[in-house]
């Protein structure tokens, strides 16, 4: 009987240890199953388009799953505003738009409000402005600063002595108070896992393309360009991501490079925009701007290279698609007919 | 040697060569290596991003590792008849209890300090400096935790059985720091009623989220230590619980007829 029973339990040991280590094995081997894996093939994730977002919403999925379904990562997006935070969680209340454009953080007026088109972009100001928002600064003068913390006030909470020690275990500061903004260089895993998450996040890709130029070394500087190749490889039509590898072979004096991107960065631009512009839900402020800037570029770029024929001939082009939003290009294109008459 | 630590040291040899430990410490151990072999744009001494991955990969598995040891204790011990000679000593049931705590706590701190060991080599290899103050709180509030919830544990053990006593405790234990935040953003929402319903779950209901310092110990450049009056706080609530579970699981265990 003991023998049976022993043997019986050593069947039953041997098997689990055979389990384990078989999921040890298949552990192991994972790497070499995700090697194979291509993110770009992945057609779901944070789409761009209106209608597909709704046909998603209303799909029958998305009504049984609710908001489990919300991708890793817009959830990854959160935690970078954790980090940005040194940890205090605050209601989402950054304007990414604002932090693709220009690499900084917090809100901002539009865009559009007052700026030259393309100007904006003068990387020299935004990595000074940049820089006044990396480490550790109080910043006195944002409009946001009073976002409400996930984990409110004492005034507020309804929790007594349980609200005041998870105030003081978690990171957290007095909505009242300044935000303390961190480096964003400890970020960048988080931007690499949003893409390899989700591979159509653009905002991902140019967001973290600004923080690796802003480490200021020419490995990082590198980095960003490889990482914006990257984004252009999985969203081809994404005219933001060609503009900012223009703005940086622009930087690098590359120019013929530069003219290449705006070119390509115009053309989607143009082919996308709506005729009503950012009064269409899906044409934001923000990619009004950089359509512009876009058309700009280029059309200044060609001047800086010479070609004042191709300028004027790409100003009128841009003019003809784009009507009152590149109304800019009169005065360059006035200029441009001088030159040319002084040749 | 005392009973108490007699059970104790039975309950722990046991743990350690039933091996379970070490295979949950190795897998995670693996996933936490898996993180620190990405590149994440040649960038150096990202140190916040392996920090906060394998703090809360090693509270998880640990956490696992309390819950499925505590719950098992006391139903095997019936199942297997081996509690017969135990209690036929001179060994009260309260003395066999803290045995068996004693003895989870024990593999709990033995599985922590194997996963101490991987995080500490980490951190310098990756060149990156441990907030010591910080830290020690951090392991201190994660101990007190894993004691709060091997005395669930037990409790649910001996009110319900060991799978679903298992299953409770994972659910606990995963939807406790949610449950906290959704006390704080529910309450403006609520009707008196479920304003009142509220207010009572967030004193009834132990909040784990109270005693994970994780998020001061990944972003430590900013945040001091903790104070000693907010330790000693957090303790006496911690402390409140513990008892009254372990009170809950050392009644239920007395009037379990043998």
């Amino acid at each position: 009987m003991n023998g049976k029973k022993s043997s019986s339990r050593d069947r039953k040991g041997l098997s689990r240890t055979h389990i384990l280590w078989a999921l040890l094995a298949v552990f192991a081997l994972s790497p070499a199953i995700s090697a194979n894996l291509q993110p770009s093939r992945y057609e779901g994730g944070r789409v761009k388009d209106e209608a597909d977002i709704e046909a998603r919403n209303t799909s029958a999925f998305a009504l049984i799953l609710g908001e489990i379904r919300a991708n890793v990562s817009d959830l990854l997006f959160v935690k970078t505003e954790l980090y940005l935070h040194s940890g205090v969680a605050y209601m989402p209340h950054l304007d990414y738009g604002e932090m693709a454009q220009t690499g900084e953080i917090e809100h901002r007026p539009a865009p559009t409000e007052d700026r030259e088109p393309g100007t904006e972009f003068d990387f020299e100001r935004h990595f000074r402005e940049h820089q006044e928002e990396v480490g550790i600064v109080d910043h006195d003068d944002h409009d946001d600063e009073h976002a409400p913390t996930i984990i409110p006030p004492a005034r507020q909470d309804f929790r007594g002595f349980i609200g005041e020690l998870h105030r003081r275990v978690k990171p957290w500061r007095d909505p009242a108070l300044a935000h303390i903004h961190t480096d964003g260089r400890e970020l960048l895993p988080w931007y690499r896992l949003m893409t390899l998450s989700d591979p159509h996040h653009i905002r991902a890709y140019m967001i973290g393309a600004w923080w690796l130029k802003a480490q200021r070394s020419e490995t990082q500087r590198k980095e960003a360009m490889r990482f914006l190749d990257e984004g252009v490889r999985n969203n081809p039509t994404a005219f933001q991501l060609y503009l900012m590898r223009g703005y940086m072979h622009n930087e690098d004096g590359n120019i013929e490079l530069a003219r290449d991107e705006f070119a390509l960065a115009a053309r989607h631009a143009a082919e996308q925009r709506p005729s009503q512009g950012p009064q269409h839900r899906d044409w934001t402020d923000y990619m009004e701007d950089d359509a512009r800037g876009a058309v700009r570029m280029h059309v200044l770029l060609e001047r800086e290279l010479r070609n004042i024929e191709r300028a004027i001939e790409l100003s009128r082009e841009y003019r003809a698609a784009m009507g009152e939003a590149v109304g800019f290009l009169n005065r360059i294109e006035r200029d441009l007919e001088a030159m040319l008459e002084e040749e | 040697m005392t009973p108490v630590w007699l059970i104790a040291r039975s309950v722990l040899i046991e743990a350690v060569r039933r091996k379970e430990i070490y295979a949950i410490v190795l897998i995670s151990t693996l996933l936490i290596g898996a993180v620190m072999t990405v590149d994440f744009f040649n960038l150096e001494g990202l140190t916040k991003f392996y920090r906060e991955v394998a703090l809360q990969v090693m509270s998880a598995a640990t956490g696992l590792t309390v819950i499925v040891l505590a719950a098992r204790q006391l139903p095997r011990e019936f199942e297997n008849r081996t509690i017969y000679p135990l209690l036929a000593k001179p060994i009260s049931r309260l003395t066999f209890l803290l045995g068996k705590l004693l003895g989870v706590m024990l593999a709990a701190a033995f599985c922590y300090g194997l996963f101490m060991l991987v995080f500490i080599l980490g951190t310098f290899y990756l060149g990156g400096e441990i907030p010591v103050g910080l830290f020690l709180q951090f392991l201190y509030l994660q101990m007190l935790k894993m004691l709060l919830l091997a005395a669930l544990s037990f409790w649910l053990s001996m009110v319900v059985n060991l799978d679903a006593a298992i299953a409770l405790g994972v659910i606990f234990f995963f939807a406790s720091s949610v449950m906290t935040n959704a006390f704080t953003l529910l309450y403006p929402f609520a009707d008196p009623f479920g304003q009142g319903t509220i207010t009572v779950l967030n004193y009834a209901l132990p909040q784990l989220a109270l005693l994970d310092l994780t998020e001061k110990t990944v972003h430590s450049e900013f945040w001091p230590p903790l104070n000693l009056g907010t330790m000693f706080a957090l303790t006496a609530y911690a402390g409140f619980y513990i008892l009254v579970f372990f009170g809950a699981a050392w009644y239920c265990f007395r009037r379990r007829p043998l």
